[in-house]
């Protein structure tokens, strides 16, 4: 642990790591709570297994035709959207096939994915990074796009608080109030998709969604208002990513992986002092 | 439509998946009144509502809300749903929720102002709940939170006030402040309320829209033993309830 902080100083890349961890939980704490008060979970991880698509084909195209510039991370916005849209039009206009369109453009992205990177010479190391994570890869310029897409969603979510409130609380009560309910719930999941982008590059496809969700679980216990779960769940995450950070690099373990196992014993601990304590928990 | 009607009927059907739920309606609620619609559970009373509400669209007929199309008069209907159609242990406060009620179109964006915050204040203390203002929603009990969903529906000082089946967890005397209230309220608002319970009918209102599939409209006077069988299909308990001073 003692070497993370004597390196930090030396090297760059780890100190573009622990920006990413700081900038990428404040997002991750907004729009879990959403997710989790809105019981929508299987969206996030609807998105987050299509994005292997885009960064499969980002990578094929960067490598076998000499594209410099398309950072991967670009395949992995465009794919994320298209998924946000595909999922959130079904919700609005056929909500009883919802399941089967999630469950088909998850699997779909995740093929897509799949048959670029094998096509892609020397990329099966990607995938790794792709699927669980790869924190120390973050460059410069990664970080700046992070930056982007981190001001996006924080102002949005800080402009729209009391629609996406009043959406998540009261969908119908909110529809005969006049707001366009279907215009926010599609943005909202637009922000979703950002988000996972932004945690893809942190726990990876396969674990963003506990990262989205269980410090929400947690700060449910201890807060009673909507914002103040955010403030919490964003700070926790914050803990349990750098905490990932630390602790997995002295003995070179993957960080996105120790990052998540922090995140899960701190829930079980949480439910079971919850649970003893008799406390209600909320979430 | 003259001014003095908040709500007409005009010849509606409405047919959920093949099985008609409301056939041949025609009647209208005068405005400044208090009115209930009562029927039997399944009868079709909430169906009454969302088709006021403009949730649901007629098959045949049609209906004016506030001298407009029901979409267009959603602005200046305040509305109270019967079933919570949200996670009960949702992290806000009984303010939260009643700013929710002066939710508009084109909601501005960023935080609710003052004024809006006096508003919702004074909707809760019509109720008797502006103690509860920072209270976490998730602690209060049924019949409270089904007060301050009252408050959230008059938040926005509507013209026509929809509450459905707004006494289902309330004891007996909360029932009655609530019914005397919107007598009172209705000297401003048209208030319609939604109840399966006849038994207080008779003491708040002069007319009643009872539904059960067919629409009737009776004037709680001539509202006898034979009307209800007719409307319930069996005898019903009338509960003539007096209550002195």
């Amino acid at each position: 642990m003692a070497q993370f902080f004597l390196d930090l100083k030396v090297h760059a890349f780890l100190q573009y790591a622990l920006w990413t961890a700081v900038l990428v939980s404040i997002p991750c704490g907004i729009v879990g709570s959403y997710i989790v008060t809105r019981r929508i979970s299987y969206i996030a991880g609807g998105i987050a297994h299509t994005v292997l698509g885009g960064l499969g084909i980002a990578r094929y195209l960067e490598r076998v035709y000499h594209i410099e510039w398309l950072n991967p991370i670009y395949g992995a916005i465009v794919a994320a959207i298209i998924a946000a849209l595909v999922i959130g039009l079904t919700s609005i206009k056929a909500k009883e096939r919802e399941d089967t369109v999630i469950s088909a453009i998850w699997a779909i992205g995740m093929a897509i994915g799949i048959l670029f990177i094998a096509r892609t010479p020397g990329s099966s190391e990607d995938l790794m990074s792709y699927l669980f994570g790869s924190i120390l890869m973050v460059s410069a310029n990664d970080l700046v796009l992070i930056v982007i897409l981190d001001v996006v969603i924080i102002l949005l979510s800080f402009l729209l608080y009391h629609q996406f409130f009043a959406l998540s609380f009261d969908e119908e009560f909110t529809r005969l109030r006049g707001v366009n309910v279907a215009f926010y719930h599609l943005l909202f999941i637009g922000l979703t998709a950002l988000t996972v982008v932004l945690l893809v590059t942190v726990v990876g496809i396969v674990m963003a969604i506990a990262l989205l969700t269980l410090p929400v679980a947690i700060s449910g216990i201890f807060t009673r208002r909507l914002w103040q779960l955010m403030v919490l769940s964003a700070f926790l995450t914050m803990i349990f990513t750098i905490g990932g950070l630390v602790l997995s690099y002295g003995p070179d373990l993957p960080a996105g992986a120790i990052t998540i196992v922090i995140t899960g014993l701190a829930y079980f601990l949480a439910l079971f002092w919850s649970t003893r304590r008799g406390r209600r928990t909320s979430l | 439509m003259t001014e003095e009607t908040a709500v007409s009927f005009h010849r509606v059907n409405f047919t959920y998946t093949g099985a008609p739920v409301i056939v041949n309606a025609s009647f209208s609620i005068p405005a400044h009144t208090f009115t209930m619609i009562v029927g039997p559970n399944g009868g079709g009373k909430t169906t009454i509502l969302k088709l006021i509400l403009g949730l649901l669209t007629p098959t045949r007929g049609s209906i004016e809300v506030l001298g407009t199309t029901p979409e267009n008069a959603r602005p200046l209907v305040g509305y109270m749903p019967q079933y919570l159609h949200f996670d009960p242990h949702f992290p806000a406060t009984v303010m939260d929720i009643v700013l929710m009620g002066l939710m508009k179109q084109n909601h501005p964006i960023g935080p609710f102002g003052k004024k809006s915050r006096v508003k919702a204040l004074e909707a809760l203390s019509r109720l008797g709940m502006e103690k509860f203002a920072h209270r976490p929603f998730a602690s209060l009990s049924g019949g409270q939170r089904q007060r301050v969903l009252i408050a959230r529906a008059l938040a926005c000082e509507p013209e026509l006030l929809l509450l459905d089946e707004p006494t289902t967890n309330v004891d007996a005397a909360t029932e009655i402040d609530l019914f005397e209230l919107l007598r009172e309220m209705s000297e401003r608002m048209t208030c319609v309320v939604v109840t399966h319970d006849l038994g207080f009918v008779s003491q708040y209102v002069k007319e009643v829209v009872c539904v059960n599939r067919e629409v009737m409209v009776h004037d709680t006077a001539q509202l006898t033993g034979e009307v209800v069988t007719k409307l319930y299909g069996c005898g019903v308990r009338m509960v003539k309830h007096q209550h002195g001073g």
